[in-house]
């Protein structure tokens, strides 16, 4: 079986992450190394990936060179070696590695996504199938037609902005196309006056998509690119 | 380097160059050893000279040139255990007068990588500390006073520094320190050789030929590929790709060798590429194997489960999304640690929760791989 443990290592200081000695030359466990100690005590074969969610830079991992090669022993600053069983993985989920060192990028295997390849269709896709299970408020038709608006609209609108528009804080594809979603998912409820017959609730839908639209896409706009927009 | 009986000590002693050392008997195991270099060889040559001279010696260059590896296959060759200690800059002055003290009361050496990461007020410590050992080890005394305690001492202590000068968060070494280790460069490794003989001891029986090609893709695939910080064509990538080929060449003895080693170089290296370069890749391997069909890999079971995995989380079964659980995957079974790169959104997460189900679903369906 397959044990995962999820840290994210810039959410903690060095000391809290690696443990540290203090002035009365008392030891403190950290974080990684009480998970490693704990990880690479199991016996059988079980696996574990401890899996260190958050941006990489080159002083927190630098620590992990010695975890990383052939040695396999994570080395703490008391002194202490912790030798790692070989059915255990680490497992970085980064952004970029703009910082890393080369002593690190080396050691490590590297598996690239690129988000143009999945695209935002598949969370679309997910979203309409897993949100609205209620027949009250969707049916496939609406499903389908609310699908068909996606098609047709967001591709142009992105690349629109992303040609011509600034923005303050930068956002992927996929943010614009979740805050759409959220909107949807806010106006879209039958207290809220969502009802009526397929046909009504297609043309209260339209109503609802485009003013979604226009502010999940816009909103991240500085005030000259979302004039642009309109 | 060369082993003698000396008849007078009734001992074996080891002897290369000028230096004379004497053999530790530590009890190894059957373990894998290193390719012997021209570089290796100068690395051996300046550590066991240094020794003789009673100091350390400080391999120095980029990551993934075998600074490490060669001090501690010297170690293995003359059975000494050798301690690899990662230094960083929480290590303390207290901390490193235990490990030397340790190191001279039971003999063996040890291999402090990274050690310009520790900070230069505790570096001048350690400097006296080695002074203190080295003074003692040339005065041939067997009990010296080491930081107020007085302690055993066995002639056999080492220390030796790997560093990569130039990298961030690393600082020079004081010059006091600097005396007590010499210094030897490892700059490039002869990736040649050391592809030859470890296809040839994987099983390959056309090492030299096919091993050439391979350096030269390597070569070639660093300078046309676009420039990427989490691209690297080091010995480690060139490593993780021999083992594979053997792996897979142990797999289907009857597969062509050269198809065996171009599919192992796609599976290692494809994962990590940006789109725009997988053509550019392609069209390197096409040149350096003409003719050689390359076929689709098969997946089977695994594919299949990671198809009902995602469609048990009611997710959208996206071929690229799939294929790259699958790369997630195989790069797990060459790899220690593993990077996954990508902005927000990219399916991260979803991807490796993925992969966790699928080797927990054929774990429990009894499918009888060891990978899962």
């Amino acid at each position: 079986m397959v044990k995962k443990i999820i840290l994210n290592p810039k959410a903690i200081s060095m000391n809290e992450m690696y443990g540290y000695v203090n002035s009365s030359q008392e030891w403190f466990d950290g974080l990684a190394s009480k998970v490693m100690r704990l990880a690479a005590q199991e016996t059988g074969d079980e696996k574990t990936w401890v899996v260190f969610d958050g941006p990489v830079d080159a002083i927190w991992i630098e620590n992990m060179n010695t975890v990383l090669d052939d040695n396999m022993t994570l080395c703490l600053s008391n002194g202490q070696r912790i030798k790692l069983r070989k059915e255990m993985r680490m497992l970085f989920e980064v952004n970029d590695l703009l910082v890393a060192s080369p002593a690190t990028v080396s050691r490590c295997g590297m598996v690239y996504l690129t988000p143009e390849e999945l695209g935002w269709r598949p969370y679309v896709q997910t979203w309409l199938a897993t949100f609205f299970t209620d027949e009250e408020i969707m049916t496939p038709k609406i499903k389908e037609f609310l699908m068909s608006t996606f098609e047709a609209t967001v591709d142009p609108a992105l690349e629109f902005i992303r040609a011509n528009c600034k923005e303050p804080i930068k956002t992927t594809d996929l943010q614009q196309v979740v805050s759409i979603c959220n909107y949807i998912e806010g106006f879209v409820d039958a207290k809220k006056g969502f009802k009526g017959s397929e046909e009504e609730r297609i043309a209260l839908l339209n109503c609802i998509f485009a003013w979604s639209y226009a502010w999940g896409i816009g909103g991240s706009l500085d005030q000259a690119g979302k004039d642009r927009f309109d | 380097m060369k082993y003698y009986w000396d008849e007078e000590k009734d001992d074996c002693i080891i002897k290369q160059v000028s230096a004379i050392l004497s053999y530790g008997y530590e009890y190894m195991g059957a373990c894998s050893r290193l390719v012997i270099t021209p570089l290796t060889d100068r690395c051996w040559i300046t550590i066991s000279n240094a020794l003789h001279i009673n100091l350390g010696a400080n391999p120095a260059g980029p990551a993934g040139t075998g600074k490490t590896e060669s001090t501690k296959d010297l170690a293995k060759a003359i059975a000494i255990q050798c301690i690899v200690f990662n230094c960083s800059d929480q290590v303390d002055y207290i901390m490193m007068g235990r490990l030397f003290s340790g190191l001279c009361q039971q003999g063996c050496w040890t291999c402090l990588d990274e050690f310009n990461r520790i900070l230069v007020e505790v570096l001048s410590v350690v400097a006296q500390q080695l002074l203190q050992v080295r003074n003692a080890l040339l005065e041939n005394k067997t009990r010296f006073n080491f930081e107020k305690d007085e302690i055993d001492l066995r002639p056999e202590f080492g220390c030796h520094v790997t560093m990569n000068p130039g990298y961030a968060g690393r600082t020079e070494l004081p010059d006091n320190l600097k005396v007590l280790f010499r210094p030897v460069a490892m700059m490039i490794p002869n990736y040649g050789l050391i592809a030859e003989i470890m296809l040839f001891a994987e099983g390959f029986g056309s090492a030299k030929r096919i091993s050439t090609k391979m350096v030269q893709l390597y070569k070639l695939s660093s300078e046309q590929l676009s420039q990427q910080k989490h691209y690297d064509f080091g010995l480690r990538a060139v490593k993780s790709v021999l083992v594979m080929a053997g792996t897979l060449k142990r797999a289907n003895p009857d597969m062509i060798e050269d198809a065996v080693l171009i599919r192992a170089m796609k599976d290692a290296n494809v994962p990590k590429f940006l789109k725009q370069d997988l053509p550019l890749f392609f069209a390197i391997i096409q040149d350096l194997f003409p003719g050689i069909e390359i076929k689709e890999n098969d997946y089977g079971k695994l594919k299949v489960t990671i198809e009902k995995m995602i469609d048990d989380k009611q997710l959208i079964k996206n071929p690229t999304f799939v294929l790259k659980v699958i790369q997630l995957f195989e790069t797990f079974n060459v790899r220690f640690g593993v990077m996954l790169v990508g902005t927000t959104g990219s399916a991260k997460t979803t991807s490796y929760e993925i992969l966790e189900d699928t080797m927990n679903y054929l774990r429990e369906n009894n499918y009888h791989d060891k990978s899962f």
